[in-house]
Order: C-alpha cells, then structure tokens, then sequence
C-alpha cells in the first residue's frame, strides 16, 4: 500500500480517515474501482496511498518546500487502484495536484450527498420529491430569467438577482435532482434515460457557463424533464 | 393574410386594447385602456409594415397621413437605419416591434416611443460625459462622437451568448466597427467569439466595462 516514489508514514488516524473517505473505492471519477475483495475466500484489498505532491524531491508532481509531516498528511494523499495510482505516477503533468484534489473532493462530496439522497420504491414517490424542486426552479426562471422584459436594459439590476438566484437556489436545485435521479435510476423508464442525460449536461453546461469559465454555449433545459417520474 | 391584419388579430386578444380596426392598407385605429385603473387612453393610430430594413424608401408610403402615431415592424430581426429614425423621432412617431408596440400601448401614450433596446443604449450614451454626439447608422450601430477623443463606431448586439457567428454576421452586416456592445444584461462572450474578435481588432464589451471605454482612445 505504500508508494513507490517514496516512504509514506502517516499516522493511523490519517489511513482511518483516508480509507473511511474513499467509501472503499478508488478515488479517481472515471474508475471507482472497488478497493476491496474476498475472491476465492481470501479477504484482501488494492487500495493504495498515492501522494498528491511526492513523497521525495524527485517524485512525480514534487514540492520542494513541503516538509515530511506536509507529505505524509492527509491533504497531500489519496486512495486509489494501484493502475490510477501507477498512471498518475508515471505522467504527472498530465495528472497535475490541482485534478487529484479536485478527484478527491468530488468523491468525499459524492459519498456525503449519496448517504443524504433517499432511495425510493415507487415512481409516485419520485415524482413528489422531484416535483417541488422543478416548480421551485421553475418560478425563479419565469419571474427573473433572461427571458423577461427587463433584459431590454443592458444595466437592468434585475440581471444580478437573476444571477444571485440562479448560484443559491437553481445550481443547487440541479445538483439535488441530479444525485436524486442518480441513487433511483431503478424507478427511471427506458424513455426518459434521454431526458435525464441531456438534464445531466444542461446542469454541467449550466455550472461551467455561471461559476466557471464559460467557455461554450451552453445547452437547454429539457421540457421533458417536467414530466420525470409521471406515469 | 396580411402583416397588419395578422397584428389586428394579436391586438384584438390583447386584454388591455378595446378595440384594432384596420384603415386602408397598412393602419390600425387602436382604441385601449389601463385594465389596472379601468381607464381609457385616447386612440391613435398606426403603421404596421414588414420589412428586414426599415428605410426612408420604406417609411415614405407611410408618412403622407399625418395622425400616425407609432410605425410597427413585424419581423423581429430588422434593422432600423438611421434615416429612418431621424425621421420618426422628429416626427415624433413611436417605433419598434410588437413587444415595443405593447410596452409603449403600456405607458398609455405611443407617441415618440423609441425601440426599448436602442432608448437604453441611446440615453445611457447621452448621459455619459464624454460623448458629445450619437450617429446612428442603425438601430445596431452607433458612431459616437466623444470629447477631446475620436469618435467610435458601435456595433449593438443583443445575445445571451455572444458567439463566432455573431461577430461574423455583424462584420457582414454592417463592415467597419471597432466594438461590439452586448446588450443583454445576462449575456457572455464565448472564448471562441472574443478569440475571433480580437484577431479582427474589435473589441466585445457589456454595458458597465463599455462606459469605461468610453473615457479611453
């Protein structure tokens, strides 16, 4: 479990915390690998620490002002496969500290809303939690969007409400319906896995366009997805 | 059916207009109220025309009858040339669109109503210290004369986001400018479309950075 590129020594509390974080999977969006297995009986696991910045001077993405309590903290370490750990060794600048943090972030944050985000048996049930949040987000976008008069009037100030909200209550919202229909995609139909895609990208769209750096159009809300979970 | 009698029907659903009777070819007597206070405004009467240039050549059939009050354009993307406008201001006849129609029918008087996006721009520029004068081309671009600096020429663009094809279509659309000035108040530039602007030596712009502008050469 240790790292190739160097001693790792963090203390107990550290791998408790790590291993407790990773929810028993690896760290890194696009594998999520299991890190633990009883194949044929035998309880074992292939989580491994990988340091955000080296263990060494000489290590993968090192930081020579770091000192060897720094390196071995929990900030500076993330759990994951040994092929991530040993891909993100071996071509540091693609796999920069800044992408590593932001893996390990995303995953706390995605085991911490999953444990909060109710998983429900019945399509009636969806519809009546989803439903307040689309009405929700549906008001704000009929009472300050772009789409309303004021925006003749390139200094309007109902253009920075619309903003306000759209960062407080609509971005939010999304997420909220997103990780909803993530943990009941067993209630979804076969004609709405569409729906629920393009809903996925409009939000990601929507994200990058008003905290981000806004560097393509982004897409529409799908219509259909007022009607998610009806029926 | 006709742009105006096709106006007659959307002004006949309005709640706040009691009545829209068509005169000869291309008018409308239009009779409405405030439906808040239930009073009654005085009628007036309208030019409704469907053109994607708004000219001298396209107003002047118009301008013999004297109690026009406001020149309707249907289509929504049109270009009003300056001329057009000089004329209608010093007449004092409203101009716009259908949404421009309903917000001036909404003040009770139509009279010397400008294009609610031009007015913003048109006032916001007047009272700017630094601008001495406004020319416009058209209702989308603007030369400013400014103080003591040269003057610039404006190219207006309303998007909610401003992209390549815009800056193409307006260099298209109008040849020379230096700036472009989006404005819509929720609006953004893609990186591909301020990429291509500056490669062209335009500079793209929203309402507060653009008066600041203004101040430089």
């Amino acid at each position: 479990m240790t790292c190739s590129h160097g001693r790792t020594n963090p203390t107990a509390q550290t791998k408790l915390r790590l291993f407790a974080d990773s929810g028993g999977y690896c760290q890194r969006p696009n594998c999520r690998r299991r890190l633990f297995s009883d194949e044929g009986g035998k309880d074992y696991h292939i989580a491994e620490m990988a340091h955000i910045f080296a263990a060494t001077n000489e290590g993968p993405r090192a930081d020579t002002a770091l000192s060897e309590s720094e390196r071995s903290a929990y900030e500076n370490l993330i759990l994951l496969c040994p092929n991530c750990h040993t891909e993100i060794d071996k071509a540091p600048d693609i796999f920069t500290d800044q992408m590593i943090t932001e893996w390990k972030n995303s995953h706390v944050l995605t085991i911490k809303n999953i444990l909060g985000v109710a998983q429900l048996s019945s399509r009636d049930d969806a519809r009546n939690f989803i439903k307040p949040i689309l009405r929700a987000n549906k008001l704000i976008f009929e009472q300050f969007g772009p789409d309303n008069d004021y925006s003749a009037n390139p200094e309007a100030e109902e253009a920075y409400v619309w903003k306000r909200k759209m960062l407080s209550q609509i971005i939010p919202n999304n997420r909220k319906m997103i990780l909803f229909i993530d943990a009941n995609l067993h209630l979804i139909k076969d004609d709405e896995h569409e729906t629920v895609e393009l809903f996925r990208q409009h939000v990601d769209d929507l994200i990058h366009r008003h905290i981000g750096d806004n560097e393509n159009v982004a897409s529409r809300f799908p219509s259909e997805m007022n009607n998610l979970f009806e029926g | 059916m006709t742009a105006r009698d096709w106006l007659i029907g959307i002004l006949n659903e309005t709640p706040s207009v009691i009545s829209a009777t068509p005169i000869e070819n291309d008018f409308i007597h239009v009779h409405h109220k405030n439906n808040h206070h239930n009073v009654e405004y005085p009628p007036f009467t309208m030019a409704v025309i469907s053109t994607q240039l708004v000219n001298q050549e396209a107003l002047e059939p118009l301008l013999n009858r004297q109690d026009i009050q406001f020149v309707c354009n249907i289509p929504k993307a049109s270009l009003w040339a300056g001329s057009a406008i000089s004329t209608l201001d010093d007449r004092n006849i409203g101009w716009g669109g259908v949404g421009d129609l309903t917000s001036a029918m909404q003040g009770g008087n139509v009279s010397g109503f400008k294009q609610r996006k031009y007015r913003f721009v048109e006032r916001g520029l007047q009272q700017h210290s630094r601008v001495s004068g406004l020319t416009p081309h058209y209702d989308t671009l603007i030369e400013i004369e400014r103080y003591n600096l040269p003057p610039i020429t404006v190219a207006l663009i309303y998007a909610y986001e401003l992209t390549v094809e815009h800056v193409r279509h307006a260099i298209d659309t109008y040849g020379d400018f230096s700036i472009i000035l989006n404005t819509n108040p929720n609006g953004n530039s893609t990186t591909a479309a301020t990429d291509l602007a500056k490669e062209l030596n335009i500079e793209i712009f929203k309402w507060g950075a653009f008066l600041g502008r203004l101040n430089k050469r």
